[in-house]
């Protein structure tokens, strides 16, 4: 049992200082530069991408620097995407290859679980239950992002790679590619407002964000509250001095 | 900065030469005196239908344009006396005074407006001739407008090849109209935008393009050649770009299924790729990339387009789907290109059911987790909000 929880190590520094909060690692430094290099290139890619849509009127005050302002952001996009397909390869090597990965690609599988959860969830917010559904490492929201994010990344990227190399295909491939990379960029960039922005940054008392994105670090209460069943399971961990 | 005051003095001293009328008939004496009238700015009427028709001339700006060398006799034959009420339209086929240096013979635009009425646009033998360009449509008057300053990117005259034809050529005038008439016609006068204006004025009119069995292209502005347009990349494809490519014209523009046409299935390939132009587009393409429709296959309104267009009556997305469903083959009797459409039409369903439905319930789950939020920092059950 001891490996399977030692990801979750104390930070030292901040558990020895006196007064100060305990704190759990919730994304080590591999999850954290996977997290970087996806935020940086979907902000880069949304923006190049939805720039096509931007109406002619509204063009016009860019002037003679259209030509230019559509140059980059072609090459920005395309330099991007190739960014964001090795970051895939990335997270896939971690998540097979790595005894952090396999641990972290288990927890965030879907389960059964899950959607009682959400069931649970759901009574608890129209308030018919008086208990929160007490969520593991990772809860129903949080996998709903992973996997949709995932499988979004990876229709983009076919897609994309049918419209940067058009010639070479049918027409018709060419035509659902690009309905199918707009629709997508349509969904991931709005569940990405609506669903994340308010997770990490606007649900109250996280503004003006979460700190686990940075510095991977989660406050033990925190942890409590929110990932009861993992705390729960470090905690024993940490009774049976498997953890230091 | 420093060769400015040269410059305009070389400016000057040129159009000081345009304006000269000298011996080699370089531009149109007045000879028939027309401008007596024609030069007031207010002349013109205004007809029965309350039109208002402006006949004036501007001598500056006529003799710097093509026609600056013939005389208004040349054009107007019908008209030799004053007043001229029935005045006709001009006729561009009309045999002109000048000489084409080429042939020595007498020159006329008839054998562009012979190629023209065999094109898709001759209007011989078609319902509403009145729809169908005219020369004139297209082609305004325009001043000769020469390639820039080859020293910098500011347009005008490029003094430095205008000495090289001084250095033969006696007679300067005639070096300078010569000058002007070859470098017009080196470069595309009209911005891509402005070609597909020209065009997509009559070819987004729904009504005018259904009396002849076409569609409306007003889905060329949901593709990516348009995007390229609209932000003015260079290389970006209008109109002409795939209709009139390299070996072909712009006056012998044929219908699709004609095998002169750029678009006809067989050329497809050549147009896509268009190896011989100074742009090539697609290198290498395929006859299965370039085959389809370009126009009507795009996310936004195109798929409404056939069905709406053809039936011609108001047609919203429910009838359209349930007309599509129950067709099956479309007016070409292609059942493939009637699959891809049906694959296309569902995908878009597909998804926006999906994004309205997906972003719908995050919106209401967030919304609610709001409240339940509040309720706990209310209660003190939770470590948000102050602490």
């Amino acid at each position: 049992m001891a490996h399977d929880n030692d990801i979750w190590k104390i930070d030292k520094q901040a558990a020895y200082q006196s007064e100060a909060p305990k704190y759990y690692v919730r994304l080590n430094g591999h999850e954290r530069a996977q997290h970087h290099l996806t935020w940086s290139t979907f902000l880069i890619l949304a923006i190049t991408g939805f720039m096509v849509e931007i109406p002619e009127e509204m063009l016009a005050y860019l002037g003679s620097y259209r030509e230019i302002v559509f140059y980059w952001r072609g090459l920005l996009h395309r330099i991007a995407a190739v960014v964001m397909i090795f970051n895939l390869m990335y997270q896939a090597c971690y998540s097979l290859l790595t005894a952090p990965g396999r641990k972290y690609l288990s927890a965030i599988l879907p389960r059964w679980q899950d959607l009682l959860d959400f069931g649970h969830n759901m009574s608890y917010y129209l308030g018919r239950s008086h208990e929160k559904p007490l969520f593991d490492r990772f809860n129903y929201k949080e996998k709903l992002e992973f996997w949709t994010g995932m499988m979004g990344s990876v229709i983009i990227t076919v897609t994309g790679f049918f419209l940067w190399f058009e010639q070479y295909f049918h027409k018709f491939l060419f035509d659902v590619s690009i309905l199918v990379h707009t629709m997508e960029a349509i969904l991931a960039s709005s569940a990405i407002l609506v669903w994340h922005m308010y997770e990490v940054h606007l649900k109250p008392g996280k503004f003006p964000m979460s700190r686990i994105w940075l510095d991977g670090k989660i406050p033990e209460h925190e942890l409590q509250e929110e990932h009861p069943l993992e705390y729960q399971r470090i905690k024993e961990a940490e009774a049976r001095g498997e953890l230091s | 900065m420093t060769h400015k005051p040269l410059k305009n003095i070389a400016y000057i001293i040129i159009i000081q030469l345009l304006f000269c009328v000298v011996s080699g008939k370089l531009y149109a004496e007045d000879v028939d005196n027309c401008l007596l009238c024609h030069k007031y700015p207010g002349l013109g009427i205004v007809d029965e239908a309350g039109n208002k028709e402006l006949y004036y001339v501007n001598e500056q700006l006529y003799n710097n344009s093509v026609h600056s060398t013939i005389y208004c006799s040349e054009c107007h034959p019908d008209i030799t006396k004053f007043p001229h009420p029935d005045a006709k339209k001009v006729d561009c086929a009309t045999v002109c005074h000048i000489e084409d240096p080429s042939t020595g013979e007498l020159f006329s635009h008839a054998h562009m407006i012979d190629d023209f009425n065999r094109s898709v646009h001759g209007t011989e033998g078609k319902e509403h001739p009145e729809d169908f360009p005219t020369c004139t449509y297209c082609h305004e008057n325009r001043m000769f407008h020469p390639v820039g300053n080859l020293s910098g990117t500011e347009e005008g005259i490029a003094r430095e090849v205008m000495g090289h034809c001084y250095g033969c050529h006696g007679n300067k005038d005639w070096a300078a109209h010569f000058y002007k008439h070859f470098t017009h016609r080196m470069h595309q006068r009209r911005t891509s935008e402005r070609m597909v204006a020209l065009c997509s004025s009559c070819h987004e009119d729904q009504t005018k393009m259904e009396r002849h069995g076409l569609q409306s292209v007003s889905t060329f502005r949901d593709t990516f050649h348009w995007q390229a347009i609209k932000f003015q990349d260079p290389d970006a494809p209008n109109c002409i770009t795939c209709h009139a490519p390299v070996g072909y014209s712009s006056h012998q523009i044929m219908p699709q299924n004609e095998k002169g046409s750029a678009i006809y299935k067989d050329n497809l390939v050549q147009t896509c790729s268009n190896q011989f132009g100074l742009q090539q587009c697609h290198p290498g393409s395929t006859p299965s990339f370039a085959q389809g429709k370009v126009h009507p296959v795009q996310f936004k309104a195109g798929f409404y387009e056939t069905d709406a267009d053809a039936s011609g009556e108001a047609s919203d997305g429910l009838t359209t789907f349930t007309k599509l469903f129950g067709k099956g083959i479309d007016e070409e009797g292609n059942r493939w290109s009637y699959i891809q459409k049906l694959i296309l039409i569902c995908i878009k369903y597909f998804y926006i059911l999906l994004i309205t439905g997906l972003i719908s319930f995050m919106i209401v789950h967030q919304i609610l987790d709001y409240f339940a939020t509040r309720r706990e920092m209310h209660d003190g059950r939770t470590h948000h909000g102050p602490r």
